[in-house]
């Protein structure tokens, strides 16, 4: 491409990204035959179960759900078809369906038998179909299912509600606890997930590092090469000591390659970014818009790897709440450590901000110097379309530009009209004055 | 003398315009698009524009634009609908706010800076995808020419209501109602009032039109019908230029060098 002002070139921590990936895929695939008792979590909760509990691994349907969508779309839409025939509607959500189809199924994507939960226990959220979460293997086994909370309240930060919030978390956590030990006769560890407790804030201080260099113009990585690493230790768990040495390498590196400029994209000169999972069978987008020198820089969601984060003053990103040093406190039970880990009580999560942060997405907008912001409106799960456009609204207001594309969901490939999707992008960035720039 | 052709290719039809160094239209011309045989209709479509016009095609730069833009293979350049609206609406209109062009596959809300830059474009999404496409199948349907289309739905009550969710949706309803032989004038205002529900949910998207400076463009600019809907609804007093349906064509030659 033509008007090259960076150098690029390849991240060195990929082969160390892919094969700690690949190990995780293995102990999903070898979980079926695995002397483990398996637990099917929505999404990253508080506590680390696999963990606490000896002998019991967790596997996260999200990620494993917007894999399929990625690898296989036809594998992933024989998931689907599994799962609307069994009565789970379309609009319930891409990666679930893609994933308990799968259970139904009998078989992965490799043709290795499907690894049957033991147990579930599906994260909750203020938004589209959590309490649906975790029924699919609920109903066909059937095995425990607990639910989370996902407690809020809107308006200003309230000390006395947010203290009634942390106790009900460590109530029905430990709740939880004392139901899994009865059911299965195991005995949860409180001492291992208070020795380990520092690995989660010390993944959050890395994510947020990742975060900062991102800022950076040129950024040295794009929001396409983020999605390899940023499950890191949190929705594809490997061994604690080997993530956090993955991270402590990739921050090096980004490092390294901020201060001698290396850029994810030689020619960036627009910088734009999203709300939301992106389509994940649809990734060929990105590298599309770098053909208008257009650069990804992520969104609220991608950059949940560093926690709770907001625009400092100085306008630079910073962690919204900074919990003490592990060293420095006293952790002696199970409730302590839950206490601990909990820096909020309303939750950070972006969809939170959508609903009581306002500002979250124009100050992401500043910090990363945008230009502009594309969104998604999505039929159901994340990415649906409550306040997609009020964000839009927002961030016109500041002077970023947006554009607005429909999709079923990002693990559902089934509504979206790729083709238009890319005339409008054309149109989009046509009309802000920009033409692909080529040989 | 450099003679400037705009050409675009839509869904339904080919447009052809050129324009002299003062912008006048010398020639226009459309055809059906000619579905998988496109490239032959286009090819043949110029030949025609510059056999009648005795034009020099090597004196010609051609910018081409539409959804088969990419068929005019001779073009000199390439362009989005959405520029070559944006180029046609402040020819039409000094101190244009807005341009609004509804064709038969897209509605496109094109608004203007106050520097002359272009603002945040809507589009319609899916359901509101196709909505010309819908008028022409059921004037095809009824036997009905366009014009006789807009005349019919302008002497009916208003007393039906129909499917507004999507095009397909609509015309099923369509078919109920003529199954129930309800009558054809108040079928055809349904339907155009139904169409008029979804021009205007686009236009109620980011940025609303101006009520007094929005240029209306496109093919279905000429049902009278659909723009008294459009108007009521919204309370803009459009501006609609001679040749609407021409209207990406003449945009699209005006950025011809």
């Amino acid at each position: 491409m033509s008007n090259q002002k960076w150098e690029t070139r390849p991240l060195e921590i990929w082969a160390r990204a892919k094969e700690l990936r690949a190990n995780w895929q293995k102990s999903v695939d070898e979980s079926a035959s695995a002397e483990t008792l398996i637990l099917a979590d929505g999404n990253t909760g508080d506590l680390d179960w696999s963990v606490g509990f000896c002998g019991v691994n967790v596997i996260e349907d999200n990620p494993l759900g917007a894999m399929l969508a990625s690898k296989s779309d036809s594998f992933a839409r024989k998931c689907r078809l599994a799962s609307e025939v069994r009565g789970w509607g379309r609009e319930l959500c891409g990666y679930v369906n893609n994933c308990w189809g799968s259970q139904f199924l009998g078989y992965q994507i490799d043709n290795s038998e499907f690894p049957y939960r033991d147990m579930s226990i599906p994260f909750p959220d203020p938004c589209d179909q959590h309490t649906k979460r975790g029924q699919q293997c609920m109903d066909l086994s059937p095995i425990p299912r607990w639910g989370g909370d996902w407690p809020m309240y809107l308006g200003e930060d309230d000390p006395l509600r947010d203290e009634a919030l942390i106790d009900h978390k460590v109530y029905y956590m430990v709740n939880t606890i004392k139901q899994i030990e009865k059911s299965f006769g195991k005995e949860f560890d409180p001492q291992v997930i208070i020795d380990n407790i520092g690995i989660r804030p010390q993944l959050e201080e890395y994510g947020l590092r990742v975060s900062q260099l991102m800022t950076n113009i040129p950024t040295p990585i794009s929001v396409k090469d983020l999605y390899s690493f940023y499950t890191m230790g949190t929705l594809t768990k490997v061994d604690p000591q080997e993530t956090l040495d993955f991270w402590k390498s990739f921050v090096d590196e980004l490092q390294w390659r901020v201060d001698n400029n290396i850029a994810a994209v030689g020619n960036e000169r627009y910088r734009w970014m999203e709300a939301h999972p992106p389509a994940w069978h649809y990734l060929k987008y990105y590298r599309y818009m770098e053909q208008y020198g257009a650069v990804c820089v992520g969104s609220q969601y991608s950059h949940l790897m560093a926690g709770p984060v907001e625009l400092k003053e100085d306008g630079t990103l910073g962690h919204r709440n900074i919990r003490p040093a592990p060293k420095d406190v006293k952790l002696r039970t199970i409730e302590d450590a839950i206490r601990f880990i909990s820096t909020e009580a309303r939750g950070h999560r972006f969809k939170d901000d959508e609903y009581f942060r306002y500002d979250a997405i124009t100050d992401f907008a500043k910090a990363y110097h945008v230009d502009g912001a594309i969104m998604p409106l999505n039929r159901s799960g994340v990415g649906c379309t409550l306040t997609r456009k009020e964000q839009a609204l927002r961030l016109n207001a500041i002077g970023v530009n947006t554009m607005h594309y429909e999709n079923s969901q990002p693990g559902d490939r089934t509504d979206m009209d790729e083709h238009h999707f890319f005339d409008q992008l054309d149109s989009w960035m046509e009309c802000q004055g920009f033409s692909k720039l080529v040989d | 003398m450099m003679i400037k052709a705009g050409i675009d290719v839509g869904l339904e039809t080919i447009k052809i315009v050129i324009l002299d160094d003062d912008n006048n239209i010398i020639v226009k011309t459309k055809t059906f698009s000619g579905g998988g045989k496109r490239k032959d209709t286009i090819n043949q479509l110029w030949q025609k524009c510059l056999d009648e016009s005795k034009i020099d095609a090597t004196a010609c730069h051609i910018v081409a634009t539409g959804m088969g833009k990419y068929d005019v293979e001779f073009a000199n350049r390439y362009i989005t609908e959405s520029l070559a609206d944006a180029t046609a609406g402040k020819h039409y209109l000094q101190g244009v706010e807005s341009i609004v062009d509804i064709g038969a596959n897209q509605v496109r809300v094109i608004p203007i800076n106050d520097d002359g830059s272009i603002g945040q474009l809507a589009f319609s999404h899916k359901c509101g995808s196709g909505l010309g496409l819908l008028l022409s199948n059921i004037a095809l349907r009824h036997e009905l020419s366009y014009e006789e289309m807009s005349d019919l739905a302008k002497s009916a009550k208003g007393e039906l209501k129909m499917n507004e969710g999507c095009i397909v949706f609509a015309e099923l309803d369509m078919l109920e109602m003529q199954n129930k032989n309800m009558p054809q004038d108040e079928i055809i205002a349904a339907v155009i009032n139904g169409v008029a529900v979804k021009i205007c949910s686009v236009m109620n998207d980011k940025v609303k039109p101006s009520k007094q400076k929005t240029v209306l463009l496109g093919g279905l600019a000429l049902n009278e019908a659909l723009v008294n809907a459009i108007k009521l609804r919204s309370g803009i007093d459009f501006v609609i230029p001679e040749f609407p349906d021409y209207g990406t064509a003449i945009g699209a030659a005006l950025l011809a060098e």
